[in-house]
């Protein structure tokens, strides 16, 4: 792909993104066939903000992992209380990271 | 976007062992009066949509199935989810499958369209209306 079209993808995706993975992805990208913009374009990522806002407030429902794409572990969560409020808390921590890894395989998946 | 197999067995055997762990703990009253489990019900006095889960899975396991369906009925699901995911983990990894692997994709991404998930919405509200009236 055109390295301009990269760039400015980057530029407005990366929060989206592991940091580790930035250049990684970049370097894919520039790799990747042309066809792969319009899918590229298609693609809707998830905030790991609202992520975090949503596992402080409704965590212990498991609607932050809902968001993400995580069902089974999501109902996991939900019906155990949130893992007795232990596994809510380890999340908070966690579910950022989670968030951009998710949002990193899916693009690896159209790339 | 899909969790790899060794990352999701882990992560379910290690919650079953917490499970269990806890239901131990619980019953033997190693919690009793301090936490409940609960942070909705610690913070604002009423139960969440799963409160009463672990009285369920305990009546569930000594055969009482109306007291537990009276506790929480999500107790009698949680219950099973204990006992068969468990045993279909371990068998997987003896004989080298993923059968669970795929039941757990397939039944994902059946959740995720809208008549299962509306359902399950507004079964969990139902639960959870029936659990603030029988808690409060």
């Amino acid at each position: 792909m055109d390295q301009q079209k990269v760039d400015m993808f980057m530029m407005v995706n990366n929060k989206y993104f592991p940091e580790s993975q930035i250049l990684f992805i970049r370097e894919r990208l520039l790799a990747a066939d042309e066809s792969r913009e319009g899918m590229l374009h298609a693609l809707q990522f998830k905030d790991p903000t609202i992520s975090l806002v949503l596992s402080l407030l409704v965590g212990e429902l498991g609607i932050d992992r809902f968001y993400m794409g995580d069902t089974g572990l999501g109902i996991g969560k939900l019906i155990t209380c949130g893992g007795f409020g232990i596994w809510a808390i380890i999340d908070w921590f966690l579910v950022m990271g989670s968030t951009r890894e998710k949002n990193f395989m899916r693009l690896m998946s159209v790339i | 976007m899909r969790i790899s197999r060794g990352r999701l067995y882990s992560l379910l055997l290690f919650l079953s062992a917490c499970g269990y762990l806890w239901l131990y703990a619980s019953s033997h009253y190693l919690f009793r009066g301090e936490w409940g489990g609960c942070w909705i019900r610690y913070i604002f006095g009423i139960p969440c949509p799963s409160c009463g889960n672990t009285r369920a899975v305990h009546a569930a396991f000594h055969g009482e199935w109306l007291a537990s369906l009276y506790y929480n009925p999500l107790g009698l699901l949680l219950a099973a989810l204990m006992v068969v995911v468990p045993v279909w983990i371990v068998v997987d990894l003896l004989r080298g499958s993923s059968s669970f692997l795929r039941a757990y994709q397939a039944t994902e991404q059946k959740l995720q369209r809208w008549p299962y998930a509306v359902t399950g919405i507004v079964a969990i509200i139902i639960n959870w209306i029936w659990n603030i009236m029988k808690y409060t």
